[in-house]
């Protein structure tokens, strides 16, 4: 993987793998001060990985995504199952009722999504994807990603909007909703988790066919078409996707060097300290900035990260639109 | 859903169900000869952080899809105590939308826990275990997609053929970390099935073929050594029919025997793929090796 072959050129006696592992922060500041700086991956600092992705591929799923990036490989699949307002049987059988505020703008709608935990995301790294994650129930790194994630799809880009969700009767009335269950599974992790995640749940949402859905007043139930034909895409709100990097600072005699490393893979993760997460939407808007560890100058940084987003935004969507 | 898993980002309270069709058509049966196998795919270490790895699939229209990958041999922990073998744990694993019907949650339940040690007996007496003192090899396997249904109540062919995939798949996923065998397993299912004509012996049967099943057999076999590592039988066979003669039981695992030797076909090359790249890129290292010292004189 190495472009530096061995040891010659760096005046070491052993192999450079022995140096990553001795001294991974001065074996990555090396790279980075050589004339032309690189990293151990031989990708230059703002090189991103380049995505490749492929839609629709699982048969038990309304809709799925499996993208893969270098060494990182997520499968996302989107299930539909119906939520009937109707609950209990005989005497205390009743309905829920669902007030809507309907006010100018999105808030009022998602209201329920959140009401009603419509849109329900989930990561899951004990796979075998790394050495670091085992089966069993997540860690709390694990669980933060995943918090992140939902935070996300339902407040930072609200997505899916309720009104694609609901399933209506003759008069127009809420009978029962669509709970999508958006299940990512890690097969393979070499760094950048976020990124991966959430580009295939944008691409499994985009690709979800549902059921057209029925209020059977006869039965009072959901009943469904199916006739594959009548099948409906979501509606979405703007796309957004997600840009990561990680920021190496080095304190020389000549004061403070920084480099900003987009799409930072495992080891660069574990070396870096200091994180940043830009989300865009359609229009290079920008909706959401997370920085965390580190004390560079921000404001010398977070504009560099906002001009590699707005152009990695372009690759996700180019790479959307094909499918 | 009785309890909500704090750990993971739970639905509404309320349960909810797979939609419901009001007219269920099946898709009418697959015709496929009774010796005709399923294509197969595998694809070796597409897991790069794992010691091994591979990538099971079958092509279309059959959509069973799994990946496995292999740690070790690692130390084991102290408590674990002196172990002169290596201790091999096999963990299986269906994706929540891998399966028809319900969705799966992210708890082990039972039907993985026993489908992971048969998994393990599987492979077991495959590796040199002895080669790798107080070592652990772990194998994880995902199931991304199974073919039609497996729900315990009948439907345990679904089961049958995930379990005989994820054997197949670990087997090269073992090779691929270069971890000593004795041989390598592969794994096949064959059915004694009734037709009007009668009983019939299909190899390779899938749930969407629709058969009506009498009994099956799923064997775990290496091929090299001729010896079985798992028989995992379903159904009524005769071992000795009237006459005294050996009945269907010997017929139906050798169908499945040879199927799992047809399997061992593609593993050889999936793992052969393997080696050549290896190979290459030794010969490329040795000739940039070469080409530098003749630069420096």
């Amino acid at each position: 993987m190495s472009t530096i072959d061995g040891s010659s050129s760096m005046g070491l006696s052993f192999p450079a793998q022995t140096f990553q592992k001795l001294s991974p922060s001065s074996y990555l500041l090396r790279h980075l001060q050589a004339k032309e700086p690189t990293r151990p991956s031989a990708r230059a600092p703002e090189a991103f990985r380049s995505p490749t992705l492929h839609t629709n591929a699982l048969s038990h799923a309304h809709g799925s995504a499996v993208v893969r990036a270098g060494d990182t490989a997520v499968v996302c699949g989107v299930r539909g199952e119906i939520l009937s307002l109707t609950l209990g049987e005989g005497r205390t059988r009743g309905r829920i009722v669902v007030e809507r505020n309907d006010r100018v703008g999105t808030s009022g709608e998602d209201e329920e999504i959140k009401t009603h935990s419509l849109l329900v995301p989930n990561l899951e790294l004990g796979t075998g994807c790394s050495r670091d994650y085992h089966p069993g129930p997540p860690s709390d790194s694990a669980q933060s990603v995943a918090e992140r994630l939902r935070s996300l799809l339902i407040k930072t880009t609200a997505l899916i909007p309720a009104s694609t969700l609901r399933i209506q009767d003759s008069e127009g009335e809420t009978m029962a909703y669509w709970v999508l269950y958006i299940d990512v599974v890690c097969i393979s992790l070499d760094g950048n988790i976020m990124d991966m995640a959430w580009a295939s749940i944008v691409a499994a949402l985009r690709s979800t066919r549902l059921p057209k859905a029925i209020w059977d007043v006869d039965k009072e139930q959901v009943l469904c078409d199916p006739d594959q034909m009548t099948y409906r895409p979501l509606e979405m709100r703007s796309l957004a996707f997600t840009a990561s990097f990680c920021v190496y600072t080095y304190e020389g005699e000549d004061g403070e060097e920084s480099w900003i490393l987009s799409d930072p893979d495992e080891f660069e993760e574990s070396v870096c300290v200091e994180k940043v997460l830009v989300c865009i939407k359609e229009g290079g808007m920008i909706a959401k900035i997370e920085k965390s560890g580190g004390l560079t100058d921000v404001m010398n940084m977070i504009p560099t990260c906002i001009q590699r987003a707005k152009k990695r935004y372009e690759t996700w969507e180019m790479m959307l639109n094909e499918w | 859903m009785a309890l909500p898993d704090r750990r993971r980002i739970n639905g509404p309270p309320g349960a909810t169900a797979p939609p419901v069709f009001f007219s269920q058509r099946p898709p009418p049966p697959r015709l496929r000869a009774p010796d005709g196998l399923r294509k197969i795919f595998i694809k070796t270490s597409l897991t790069p952080p794992a010691t091994g790895s591979a990538f099971f699939e079958l092509s279309a229209p059959n959509t069973l899809k799994l990946s496995a990958s292999v740690y070790g041999p690692r130390p084991l922990p102290p408590s674990a105590g002196f172990s002169p073998h290596a201790r091999i744990t096999a963990e299986l694993k269906f994706a929540p939308f891998s399966t028809e019907g319900n969705r799966r949650g992210y708890v082990r339940d039972a039907l993985e826990r026993d489908l992971s040690a048969q998994l393990q007996i599987a492979l077991a007496s495959s590796v040199k275990t002895a080669a790798y003192p107080k070592s652990g090899i772990d194998v994880f396997v995902t199931v991304l997609d199974c073919e039609g249904s497996i729900e315990e109540g009948g439907e345990w062919l679904g089961c049958m053929q995930a379990l005989a995939g994820a054997i197949t798949c670990s087997s090269t996923a073992i090779a691929d970390a270069g971890i000593e065998c004795v041989d390598l397993v592969s794994a096949g299912i064959a059915a004694a099935v009734e037709k009007e004509s009668g009983i019939e012996l299909v190899m390779d049967p899938s749930p969407l073929d629709r058969y009506d099943i009498k009994a099956a057999v799923l064997v775990g076999y290496m091929a090299g050594r001729d010896e079985l590592t798992l028989m995992w039988t379903k159904g009524d066979l005769e071992i000795v029919d009237e006459t005294g003669k050996s009945g269907e039981f010997e017929n139906v695992v050798d169908k499945a025997v040879g199927v799992a030797t047809q399997m061992r076909a593609v593993l050889n090359e999936a793992v052969k793929e393997r080696v050549v790249i290896g190979l290459e890129a030794v010969e490329k290292t040795a000739e940039k090796r070469k080409t530098v010292d003749e630069m420096n004189g």
